[in-house]
Formats: C-alpha cells, structure tokens, sequence
C-alpha cells in the first residue's frame, strides 16, 4: 500500500516536473527600441505636464509688452463641474508684476467670470497720439490698473450670444522705467490723462452673431462679428468720461486645397465724448505688434487665431480716439499639428471719427508658424516686415502670455 | 465718389451670401462610400461578442501559437503567430488590448469597417520549441493584405458625413491616440468575404475608454478618467466643441464636427441593443461592473448627442 502511495506520488511530482520543463515562466514583454525612446520622450511630457498641471503650480509668463518673461505661482482649483476659481501671481525680468483671482461659471450657454487684478508695468511704450507719430519719439511709460469686476455671456442660440462687462478700475499711468520718460516729451498736452489717478466704472454690452457657411471642411466657415458699446464713467473727474463703440467683423473662406482657408478681418473703433471731455491716452485702442493693454479676459475676434494687430510694427506703436483695421490672412497646414499663414495688415489710428477712411492706411505684411492644440493655439511665432520700420517677430506660447 | 465707394460692398454682400448658403456635407457614391461605411441595417442582429469575424475566425485560447517575428513599431508590445491551421494573427499584449476589442466591436455594430479582432485571456506562444505561457493578448487575424495608410486629410470621403462620424465615435469612446498611421486600406484575401475588396479602416483602438490629454499622457481602459472627463463643451456657430484633447496631430478634425455629425453618430449608436453592449464588453474581458460604467457612460453621452442643438 505504501509502496503504491509512494509510486503514485513519484508520478505526480514527474509529470509536475515535466510540465514545468514545458511550461516555461512568461517572458518579458519584448520591447524594441524605438518603443523605448517612444516612451521616454511621453514620460518627459508627462511629467512636465503633470508639474504644471497641479492645482499648485508654477507659471512661466509674461505680464505686458515690454516687461520679458516672468516666473510665478498659480493654483487652479481641482474639478468642481462648471464651476473653476484659478489665482495666479507673476514677477518679470524687467520688474512687472500681476496678481489676479478668477472665479467663474461655465456651461453650454452661459458663461461668467469674477475677477479681480493688481498688475504694473513700467516700460510700456507710447510715441504720442495719431497716425503720424515718430518711431523716434518712442517714450515710456509705467501703467498701474487694479481692477474688479464680472462679465458673462449667454448663448441664446448657436449663433448669437450676448454679453456683458461691469468693472471698477483704478488706472494711473505716470513715468515710466525705460529712458527717455512719457513725461520728457509728451506732458501735459499730448498726453491727456497723464499723472490723473483715475477711477472708473465701466458698463459694456455686446453681442456676438456667427452665421456658419460650409461645413465641408475641417474648420469653421462663415462670418462672425461683435459689436461692443462701453461706458466709461469716470468716479471723480467728469472731462475723462466717455463711450466706446467696437465693430470687428471676421469672413473665413475655404482656400485653394483641403484645410486651407482664407480669412479676412476688420475692426472699427471710435470713441465718443462730450464737448469739452478727453480721452486718458493710456485707455485708447492701440495698434501695432500683438500686444495691447487690455481687461480681464477682453478678448477681441481679431484675425485667424490671433488678435495681433499691425504685425510689421512694435506693440502699442499707434494710439488714438478711434481706429481702424484690416487683415487678411491666408492658412496652410503644413504637417500634423503645424500650420503655417502668410497675412497682410492694413490699418490706421485717427483722431476723428471722419478720419477712418482707406486712406494712408500703415501696411504690413508675414508670415507666422504656430502649433495648433484642437481650436487653439498652443505657441505661434509671427514675423513681420514690410513696415518701413523693420522686420517684427513676435511669440506667444498658449494661453501663458498675456 | 459715392458710388466708387459702394461697388466693392456691393461686391462683399453677394459673396457673403454665397458663403453662408452652403451648409451641406458633400456625399459621394455608394460604391466607395462602401469602402468605408455602409449602412447597418441589421444593426440590431450584429453579433458583438464574435465581431465581423464571428465564430469560425475565432482564435482557440488551447491553440500553441507559433512565433513568426516580433512586432517592431509601436508602443504596445506584441507578436506575429500563426496557428496551426496556418492562420496568422498579429497579438498585441497590453493595456490596450481589452479597449480595442470592445470598441472595434461598437464601431463595427455602426457600420465601419473592423478587421477580425478577438480577445483572449491566456494563450500559449511557442518560440524555439519552447510553450511559453502568455498573459491576455488582442489577435487580430491576418486575413486581409494592407495596401497602406491612409490619411484623415487625404482620402475619397474627405468632407462627409461618414467620416465626420468616424471622428465624433472617436471622441466619443475617447480614443486620443487618433492619427493616420493609426489607419490602413486593406484587401480582403478572401473573395468570397462581403462587402467591398477593399476597405478603409480605423485599425488600431486601442488608447480609448480612459481621460484625453494633450500631447499625450491620457489614460486607457480607466473607468474613472472615462467617466470624469465631459463630452460637449458648448456649440458655437456650427461647430461643437468637445472636451475632448486627443488628436494632437489631427487638429483640423477637432474643428470640423457639427451638430448634425454628432446627432448622426449618436443616432447609429442608439440603436445598439443593451445585450449587445454586454456583449461588446464582454467579448473583450471587461468584468460586469466595469463594462456597466462604460455603457453607462456611453449611453450618457449618446443622449448628450442626440440632444446637441443646431444645424
């Protein structure tokens, strides 16, 4: 019997021993090299994502035109469905600062923001006021604007949306950082408002109409446009009230080939006073590179993903009471997420609104390269020529930049 | 002078009404239409647990797989066997392997063309002689002769309503890794398989049912980033905005869904019969408490769909 016990478990224990012999551990998973430098470079991105995409995170920006790249911290509050309160407060190289606080609602149809900012710049730049204004007269300038304010949107139907902006500002413009000062060549006639601590409230409707064409085509096609009407109330100083009224129409065309498109822009602005009222010069429209000094989330419809204006001209290079511009530019894709667009500008700053005729319009033509991330864009370079006033190159990388 | 003025408006309007009265997505003839969608008219009766392949392509899970070659691309590890019938398949391992058997199954229930993919939790590899106990694998089988990719940018069916939807399902499903490679035109080896001899497919799945990121970095097979992560923003114009990320190398598809490609879309997936949807998931190794988070979520998103406003 035990003989038999001992025979049978001989048996198993060879047949187990067999099978082991067969049936070999699983083998690594083969990987080939370029699968590893494949996921080498995603883990890079993914950590670097992953850093700046912490509640708490870092933020590399810049604050204004003229103020290089800063370095800051910024807190983006984890999910809470169509609610989001961001923060975010940045130093830059050349001394400017912002700190601001978003709180929002976002659905479908309804959008809001309030917000909250300090910010100040000390280089910005002015040349004087109206269409013939020097390069070489270019002064300085440092701008301070805290503001506190909402606005909204409600989307009544897909194509037309309407808005609207309430704020308190506190802007003060005085000297700036940057030799030679505003106040050297330009105070007190030529620079109105100037060294006037200002306070404003500022009341804005608007509404948005989008009327789509094609939608054989991997992008949209058809017209949108904005008309805005602002009041800008000032708190303690009757001469500096005054209204703005914006007009920015945008035409998106199919190009020559699938996912080219031709788009043509225009933006009209005038501001509208009473006898004997001015308008602060540093609360004009201005013209020129891709910067301009603006609210809280103030965005314009502007050209095919940029709100650049006069790209053969420095930033902030026109001012005045009322403005005009035209843009057409033309897109290319030119590999995976790379696009590329050649454009031409054309537009002029004038002190009247009888002015803002096609006449001596400043020109300028480029190109720009850009990554596209789905509807944005995630960096862009411009460069533009053309001007008289040199070759331009502009970059903005996402949302990063103001 | 006045009138110089008022001739290139007179010039603007016209155009501008002729750019605003084409609001259709162009078609093209059924026959190649066929190549890469075809109405499903027995959507119904589809068999999602066997997909296209059905019972006699389906791999046998005792079979010893032969080793053929390695596979060299790709961040997914995987193999060429052939079983003993002198079949091949392409075995991909991984996390990828349960989402692209479930997803391939709903996006051949709607009409797109799938090749023949089944899941299978354990299999055998033989590899110089030696049984080498495997861990769950994909097998697509090799039926077919690929002619090439085929471009999201350049292909016949540019524009239409059929590939729009092929996008708005990949948005839908969340598969993130969407680009050309990801695509072949293949020939059926076999005549006698219906529908056309060749056909446009979406063949690699596999980066779906978890959270999109960009450029990379989303998650696969992730109930809690699928259920999380919402589906429409808003519409704009005629334009619909996903939450969705993926696609970084195809932003144009991004930007060209309307409401009407999403509300077609939903309407194909609607009529998936909740067996079925059991089946899909079933078929690719998903557990019952998994799979009913994902149909759940699906199902969400395919009423979100139908509801989504506009023209």
């Amino acid at each position: 019997m035990k003989v038999r016990r001992h025979v049978a478990l001989i048996a198993v224990m060879m047949l187990a021993a067999g099978s082991l012999r067969a049936q070999e551990p699983a083998a690594e998973l083969p990987v080939t090299p370029n699968t590893k430098l494949y996921a080498r470079i995603e883990r890079t991105i993914i950590r670097i994502q992953s850093v700046f995409g912490r509640p708490l995170h870092p933020v590399i920006s810049g604050v204004g035109p003229g103020g290089s790249w800063g370095a800051g911290v910024g807190y983006d509050a984890p999910g809470r469905g169509p609610w989001d309160f961001n923060a975010k407060a940045v130093y830059t190289l050349k001394n400017y600062w912002v700190a601001e606080a978003i709180a929002g609602y976002k659905d479908p149809r309804l959008e809001f923001e309030m917000f909250g900012r300090g910010r100040e710049m000390g280089r910005l730049d002015y040349y004087g006021l109206g269409p013939a204004s020097n390069l070489f007269d270019r002064t300085s300038y440092k701008f301070r604007d805290p503001v506190v304010g909402a606005h909204g949107k409600f989307r009544f139907t897909p194509w037309l949306a309407l808005g609207g902006r309430v704020e308190e500002m506190w802007p003060y413009a005085s000297s700036g950082d940057r030799n030679p000062s505003v106040a050297s060549r330009f105070f007190p006639t030529f620079a109105p408002g100037l060294f006037s601590p200002h306070r404003y409230g500022r009341y804005q409707g608007s509404a948005d109409i989008q009327l789509p064409a094609a939608a054989g085509d991997g992008f949209y096609q058809g017209t949108k446009s904005r008309v805005t009407y602002a009041i800008y109330d000032h708190q303690n100083d009757e001469q500096f009230n005054f209204r703005r009224l914006d007009v920015e129409a945008q035409q998106t065309l199919a190009g020559f080939a699938a996912h080219h498109r031709l788009t043509l822009s225009g933006w009209a602005s005038t501001s509208m006073t009473d006898a004997g009222q001015v308008v602060p010069f540093d609360m004009m429209q201005t013209l020129g590179g891709k910067s301009a000094i603006r609210s809280v989330h103030e965005d314009r419809l502007g050209s095919d993903g940029t709100d650049a204006t006069l790209r053969g001209y420095r930033n902030l290079r026109f001012r005045d009471r009322n403005l005009l511009l035209l843009q057409a530019e033309y897109r290319v894709p030119l590999w995976g997420p790379i696009d590329a667009t050649v454009f031409a500008d054309a537009g002029k700053v004038a002190p009247t609104r009888s002015d803002l005729d096609l006449n001596d319009l400043r020109k300028d033509v480029g190109f720009s390269v850009s990554v596209m991330k789905g509807w944005s864009t995630w960096a862009r370079m411009d460069v533009g020529f053309g001007s008289g006033e040199g070759t331009r190159v502009f970059f903005t990388l996402g949302g990063l930049t103001p | 002078m006045i009138r110089r003025r008022r001739r290139p408006l007179a010039l603007v309007v016209p155009l501008l009404a002729l750019a605003c009265s084409v609001n259709e997505r162009p078609t093209v003839a059924p026959v190649r239409m066929a190549q890469l969608w075809e109405p499903p008219t027995d959507l119904e009766q589809r068999d999602l647990f066997l997909g296209v392949g059905g019972s006699k392509n389906a791999p046998d899970p005792d079979e010893m797989y032969k080793f053929k070659d390695q596979k060299a691309v790709g961040t997914q590890p995987g193999y060429d066997v052939e079983d003993s019938k002198g079949r091949e398949w392409s075995v991909k391992l991984g996390e990828e392997a349960r989402p692209e058997v479930a997803v391939s199954r709903v996006l051949w229930a709607i009409g797109y063309h799938q090749p023949s993919v089944y899941y299978l939790p354990s299999w055998t590899l033989v590899r110089d002689g030696k049984k080498i106990p495997q861990k769950a694998a994909r097998f697509r089988l090799d039926d077919t002769k690929n002619l090439g990719e085929w471009s999201w940018r350049k292909n016949p069916f540019l524009h239409t309503r059929e590939l729009a939807g092929l996008f708005v399902f990949q948005v839908m499903v969340n598969n993130w890794d969407v680009k050309s490679q990801q695509n072949a035109l293949y020939e059926m080896k076999d005549k006698k398989t219906p529908g056309p001899r060749e056909q446009y497919m979406v063949k690699d799945l596999g980066a779906s049912l978890g959270r999109t990121a960009w450029p990379v970095g989303g998650t696969k097979a992730d109930p809690d980033g699928f259920d999380e992560e919402p589906f429409i923003e808003r519409v704009e114009g005629n334009r619909v905005h996903f939450a969705y990320q993926g696609a970084w190398l195809e932003p144009q598809l991004v930007r060209s869904i309307t409401p009407a490609d999403v509300r077609w879309t939903a309407g194909l997936l609607s009529r998936i019969t909740p067996k079925q949807w059991s089946d899909a998931f079933r078929a690719a190794g998903f557990g019952d408490s998994e799979a009913n988070r994902y149909i759940s979520r699906l199902n969400e998103k395919i009423r979100e769909g139908l509801a989504v406003d506009g023209f």
